[in-house]
């Protein structure tokens, strides 16, 4: 549960009157089980052209300490567009490296590489 | 170190007849692989994978003594008339030997490009994949990055590229022989079945200068061609060091002009020699 929503719930409760001790020592029970500080995901989003409508080429999200590539087929991958992602509250931290695009005659890597984050 | 095997054949020039023609080679160049699907017979691939058992180096040199190996897979027919089109004739066979011997299942591996790659039009060399077994989705074939031959990169700076679009697995039946330009961006894709998977590679080295000699066709016109999109490239992209590889491969001189000048792509094919269209390669005058 959202910290927010957890004490708007508390305070609902005291409202009521129906707050008690039981209601915080479970949370404090929860706290104690394990970790409750948010930790950072990582989206790296491959795209076409440097935009963030650009079409996504090349995803992987790491999450809960491990790195998943995503569907195998594109068209169920979560998102199709960099703005997608944002919309889906995603914050972009990277953006494409304009200088390597520079070189008239190269291509060089794949794509605009986007790296986004979430703290959940 | 172990000494050298002594065999007239390991790394000498070999020649026979090309079978690719001018699309297949234009192709080649643009892709950076080609497949042979299941050109090896089924029973020089059971007895590679029993010798690979018996010799389960990552290096099994063991077969480039094996005049049954030779014939049958660095000689074969097809792979080796793919090798002789894009490499001129008497090309080196290869002196070393790799077995890619996987214990599956295993997870995906990350993208590379093969060290000591280098960006260049020239096609010196072929590096060659043969599959002794059938090559299913579960074992995790290779994958492979159509035309990433032409997109410059470190291996150490591409870790965090996963899940490709544009990604080609190597899904194919036991004898099959897929040869690529070396700095193709590949990978072992993730594994989900059991059991031990070879894949033996290779290299094959050109030593005539070259020219226009695999299967021409003399009416084949190279003006205006199509050119689907690339995605991560810019239009045409991927189509103008192709375009240089190929005017390399047909000995002819090239310097792309720009503007609507070749390879630049055209819906319809005006009749007529696009401009910057090396001499050699004109239909119309």
């Amino acid at each position: 549960m959202d910290h927010r929503q957890q004490v708007r719930e508390w305070l609902d409760k005291l409202r009521d009157g129906t707050l008690v001790e039981g209601d915080l020592e479970q949370a404090l029970d929860r706290l104690n089980g394990h970790s409750d500080e948010p930790r950072q995901k990582l989206l790296y989003l491959q795209a076409h052209k440097s935009g963030v409508d650009a079409d996504v080429i090349g995803m992987s999200i790491v999450e809960s300490g491990e790195i998943n590539e995503g569907p195998e087929d594109p068209d169920q991958w979560p998102y199709k567009t960099v703005l997608e992602a944002m919309n889906d509250g995603w914050r972009i931290i990277k953006f494409p490296d304009m200088t390597l695009m520079l070189q008239d005659e190269e291509t060089y890597g794949l794509g605009c590489d986007f790296v986004l984050e979430k703290w959940e | 170190m172990e000494t050298s095997l002594q065999q007239p054949e390991i790394g000498l020039p070999y020649d026979c007849e090309p079978t690719l023609n001018d699309e297949q080679v234009i192709e080649f160049c643009r892709r950076g692989f080609l497949m042979l699907e299941g050109v090896v017979g089924d029973e020089i691939n059971k007895r590679t994978v029993a010798f690979c058992d018996e010799n389960p180096s990552g290096q099994p040199l063991e077969f480039l003594t094996e005049d049954w190996f030779v014939d049958g897979v660095l000689k074969n027919p097809e792979s080796a008339g793919a090798v002789r089109s894009l490499l001129g004739r008497d090309f080196k066979l290869p002196g070393n030997m790799s077995n890619h011997r996987a214990e599956c299942p295993t997870p995906a591996q990350g993208w590379h490009r093969d060290g000591g790659s280098i960006y260049t039009p020239r096609l010196d060399y072929l590096q060659v994949f043969y599959y002794p077994q059938d090559a299913t989705p579960e074992m995790g074939p290779t994958e492979v990055l159509p035309g990433s031959h032409f997109r410059r990169c470190k291996s150490n700076f591409i870790n965090h590229v996963r899940n490709v679009k544009m990604t080609e697995k190597t899904t194919a039946p036991a004898g099959t022989i897929f040869i690529t330009v070396y700095s193709i961006w590949h990978r072992k894709g993730k594994s989900t079945w059991t059991g031990i998977r070879n894949l033996l590679k290779y290299c094959y080295w050109r030593t005539a200068e070259p020219c226009r000699d695999w299967i021409v066709d003399p009416d084949h016109v190279f003006s205006w061609p199509e050119t689907p999109p690339e995605p991560g490239f810019e239009q045409f992209r991927s189509e103008i060091p192709a375009a240089r590889m190929f005017s390399w491969l047909c000995g002819e001189e090239f310097e792309h002009v720009g503007g609507q000048g070749w390879p630049c792509g055209s819906p319809r094919t005006p009749a007529c020699d696009q401009p910057g269209l090396p001499e050699g390669l004109k239909r119309y005058t």
